[in-house]
């Protein structure tokens, strides 16, 4: 009997695991989402108060930008991997 | 503006454009700079990489292992190729426009990529974790060989002559 139901609710998950992945991909793409907006408004503000140092403030911005936009991708492929049918 | 009588600033005359009137932005330069260090370091461990999922891939798969580490590889190159082609495009631009831009690449990679994958998830000629993991591994270290770059190229904290 136990079996039974179980067997029934891992359909019901299975049909409904897309959407669900793709809610959670959604959300795990805001964070790096803010992270990218405050590493550019701290860039923005760092050349305000500096702007000889804009050179340097945007690489390390850049290279920031790539490390925080891994968890995104790290994300995607989460969402890809459980979207299974 | 006589170019005959005026003496270059370090800045100009370390530029790629000398011909061009307009001057050199150093700041542009600095941006570019890494980003095309960032390239070569990162492109050779990136395509290794792809090379042993696919190998790993059809190891333990077969063809739609192979064909699965390939796409993997090609979105995940195609995904960080966009971010070094945004750094040299923006190179020359205000924060405030490198903000704008930073913001919508990511915005617009995410939903293309999200699009991609839904449609590849659909193909059966596909492995998906063969495809998830070559591209996992394959962003992965090419983002850690960016860090390696960035970490190698001087970056002058104030630029002469700006």
């Amino acid at each position: 009997m136990s079996n039974i139901v179980l067997a029934q609710a891992a359909e019901a998950a299975g049909s409904i695991n897309p959407g669900l992945a793709a809610i959670g991909y959604g959300l795990g793409a805001v964070g790096p989402g803010i992270g990218v907006g405050l590493i550019w408004a701290a860039v923005i503000n760092g050349t305000a108060r500096q702007p000889e140092a804009q050179g340097q403030l945007q690489g390390i911005a850049w290279i920031s930008f790539v490390l925080v936009e891994v968890l995104a991708l790290i994300g995607l492929v989460v969402y890809f991997i459980a979207s299974a049918a | 503006m006589s170019e005959a009588t005026d003496t270059p600033t370090p800045a100009e005359s370390t530029g790629s454009a000398g011909e061009h009137a307009e001057p050199v932005n150093p700041h542009a330069e600095i941006v570019r700079k890494l980003a095309a260090a960032m390239l070569r370091t990162a492109v050779w461990p990136g395509v290794a990489t792809v090379a042993i999922g696919a190998i790993v891939a059809t190891v333990l798969v077969g063809v739609p292992g192979l064909i699965g580490a390939l796409v993997g590889g090609v979105v995940a190159f195609a995904s960080s190729l966009l971010t070094i082609w945004l750094m040299r495009f923006t190179g020359g631009m205000s924060p405030h426009f490198v903000m704008v831009a930073a913001l919508g690449g990511y915005i617009g990679k995410m939903i293309v990529l999200l699009v991609v994958m839904t449609l590849l998830g659909g193909i059966d000629m596909i492995h998906r974790e063969s495809l998830a993991f070559t591209m996992l591994a394959t962003v992965m270290v090419w983002a850690g060989a960016e860090v390696v770059a960035f970490k190698r190229t001087k970056i002058p904290t104030v630029v002469p002559g700006n």
